[in-house]
């Protein structure tokens, strides 16, 4: 456990009580954490090897929280985290397309065909907008959403998270896929 | 061409819980009896109607390609952070110096060549920018430093924008080491010290007459170079105090970032932050450059235990507490700090930001005068003290009025015994022993004219 462990767990419970301060503090660990394990990632990575955001924003977690902290924190944490990796992703993929757009269409495969460059920023950017635009309707389906795709939790970890049962986890993300897949995807009508 | 549906479009909370619901039922049905399923539970409402079945359409495909998007755009972004050889604006960076919570500062030179300059740019951490607060945070400082010029504050030459839309400033390079290394490696004397503090204690002072509060003064934030400059840099949390306001409270968010162990009692506890707060550290920063070591006891101790130090104990005076590594003889450090420079470090670390000294050249004038050898203007003397004042300040008059005075005694007690001898046998007068009234009056003439 690192020094900083009984800090962040305190900034946890203090974002948790309502000090929206508290959430600038752990930006900052939560950030450089997950940047520095994925710098790790990337310079010991095999072709083909994928970064999984699952095991950064665990490891992340154990190295800055405290082991007993409670599921609560726990949970915030990890919505912290996905939170913290959604906007970092959505910020870069944003400066990346900006003068890309408009100049030639951008194709983007479909199902799970694995996409990089210019085609993986636009694809970001319009799952960002796409879950905005979906948490105005049905906010917890948007935080499924985000928790799986960019805190890169587990559908219990979601459940925990949201404090729902992983069943309506599966459930409701049928729903939020289905509909994302008509925001973003290119060849519908 | 991605395509985007308006969010005008969107259904209202009722026809999503509606849509919600014919879409799992529809789940629920065999493939081929769904859309006789939709058609009957929609009735009329084709709008309806052709929502669901396009949803259902879209649920047979995977959304892999997404999470594939996500993932890539983490690598590339993980990767993205400026290495030697970017191009800044005019520059390009050639090393990285350090890095902080805040930002990087790399060491960079101009592009074109033109003159040899080195400057250092501060880069923001990309997660800055996630957080407005941090940004305003980011562009107060450049706005404080496009104020300064003063030949020991580091000055900021450029502000720009990176390719990705974040802030950087240009800064002066110095090319130095923290003061409290250099104090060390260097075996300065405690006046070379002093003498040293004191221009420390102007830059701090050009900043406060900007109505500047640096709030982060501390031995790295000083470098001096390798020709003895002091410079005085990282006005990441400095901010402005409003002129007609005076006093601002601390947030708690600068609380966070500052280095505890040279903050004062009232950024700890959240108190009104005036100038004052700088003299505190200007206190601590005095205190480790005469002996050797902080003023309190904080390895391993939790933030908070720190915080309760800072503001509740006293500090010990310096001179008991000498650092015997720093190379002095601890007897002659004790004898040299005991006194005035105790009293000067312990005023300026007062909890009380009311009690300390009212500003910084308040301080540098007790500096000033203890290296001058005169009485401190705050400092209010004993009737002993007084005289070792006056004793220490004028040593060239004292030492040669204390000749005179034995000189004179010498005399007064040689004629003593002469005139003894005198009157014990006039008839053995010697010529050499015979002094009349008038050699007295010529001797006394002599020594006092």
């Amino acid at each position: 456990m690192s020094p900083d462990s009984q800090g962040v767990t305190r900034l946890l419970q203090q974002w948790r009580g309502g000090d929206s301060t508290a959430f600038d503090a752990l930006l900052p660990l939560i950030y450089n954490e997950l940047r520095r394990l994925a710098g790790r990632c990337l310079y010991s990575e095999r072709p083909g090897h994928t970064l999984r955001a699952t095991a950064l924003v665990h490891e992340a977690y154990l190295r800055l929280v405290d082991a007993d902290i409670n599921w609560q924190d726990r949970a915030h944490f990890y919505a912290i985290a996905a939170r913290v990796m959604r906007r970092i992703l959505v910020e870069y993929a944003r400066a990346h397309t900006r003068h890309k757009r408009g100049c030639g269409q951008i194709h983007v495969p479909l199902d799970d065909a694995v996409v990089v460059g210019p085609e993986a920023a636009a694809i970001v950017t319009d799952l960002d907008d796409a879950l905005q635009r979906l948490a105005v309707i049905d906010p917890r389906r948007s935080d499924i959403v985000q928790l799986l795709f960019f805190g890169g939790l587990t559908y219990e970890e979601t459940a925990a998270a949201l404090n729902i049962s992983s069943a309506t986890v599966h459930r409701e993300l049928k729903l939020a896929k289905a509909w994302l897949l008509r925001e973003v995807e290119p060849r519908a009508s | 061409m991605l395509r985007r549906r308006d969010s005008t479009r969107l259904a209202s909370h009722e026809r999503w819980r509606r849509i919600e619901e014919l879409f799992h039922a529809a789940l629920e049905q065999e493939p081929q009896a769904a859309r006789g399923f939709l058609q009957q539970a929609c009735g009329d409402d084709k709008e309806l109607l052709r929502e669901v079945q396009s949803l259902l359409d879209s649920s047979k495909h995977s959304l892999g390609f997404a999470r594939s998007a996500v993932v890539n755009v983490a690598r590339q972004q993980m990767a993205s952070l400026p290495s030697p050889g970017k191009r800044m604006g005019e520059y390009i960076l050639q090393k990285k110096l350090g890095e902080g919570g805040m930002g990087a500062v790399y060491l960079a030179m101009r592009a074109d060549g033109e003159g040899q300059q080195q400057v250092a740019i501060k880069l923001m951490q990309p997660w800055v920018r996630l957080s407005p607060r941090m940004l305003r945070r980011f562009n107060t400082e450049r706005k404080i430093l496009a104020n300064l010029k003063h030949p020991n504050i580091a000055r900021l030459l450029d502000a720009g924008m990176a390719d990705d839309d974040s802030p950087y400033l240009v800064m002066e390079y110095v090319d130095g080491i923290p003061i409290d290394d250099y104090c060390c490696r260097s075996r300065l004397l405690t006046k070379d010290r002093l003498r040293l503090f004191l221009i420390v204690c102007t830059a701090v002072e050009d900043a406060h007459k900007n109505l500047i509060v640096h709030r982060d003064i501390k031995p790295a934030n000083i470098l001096v170079t390798a020709k003895g400059v002091p410079k005085l840099l990282d006005f990441g949390i400095a901010r402005l105090v409003d002129p007609i306001v005076k006093e601002q409270t601390v947030t708690r968010l600068s609380q966070r970032m500052m280095t505890l162990e040279y903050a004062s009692p009232e950024q700890v506890y959240g108190g009104k932050i005036t100038a004052a707060a700088d003299v505190y550290a200007l206190g601590v920063l005095l205190y480790e450059l005469l002996a050797g070591r902080h003023p309190f006891q904080l390895k391993g101790k939790s933030p908070l235990e720190i915080g309760q130090i800072i503001c509740e104990k006293q500090a010990e005076a310096p001179s008991g507490r000498i650092d015997t590594v720093a190379g002095r003889s601890p007897a002659d450090a004790v004898r040299t700090l005991h006194g005035d420079l105790d009293h000067i470090v312990l005023t300026a670390m007062r909890k009380r930001p009311s009690r300390r000294y009212s500003s910084v050249a308040a301080l540098s004038r007790d500096v000033t005068a203890y290296l001058n050898e005169e009485p401190l203007e705050t400092r209010t003397y004993t009737g002993a003290q007084r005289v070792r004042q006056f004793v220490r300040r004028r040593k060239v008059a004292v030492i040669a009025a204390l000749l005179v005075i034995l000189a004179l005694m010498g005399l007064v007690v040689g004629m003593a015994i002469h005139r003894k001898r005198a009157r014990l046998g006039a008839s053995v007068t010697h010529p050499a022993f015979s002094t009349s009234a008038a050699d007295v009056e010529g001797i006394r003439l002599y020594l006092f004219g």
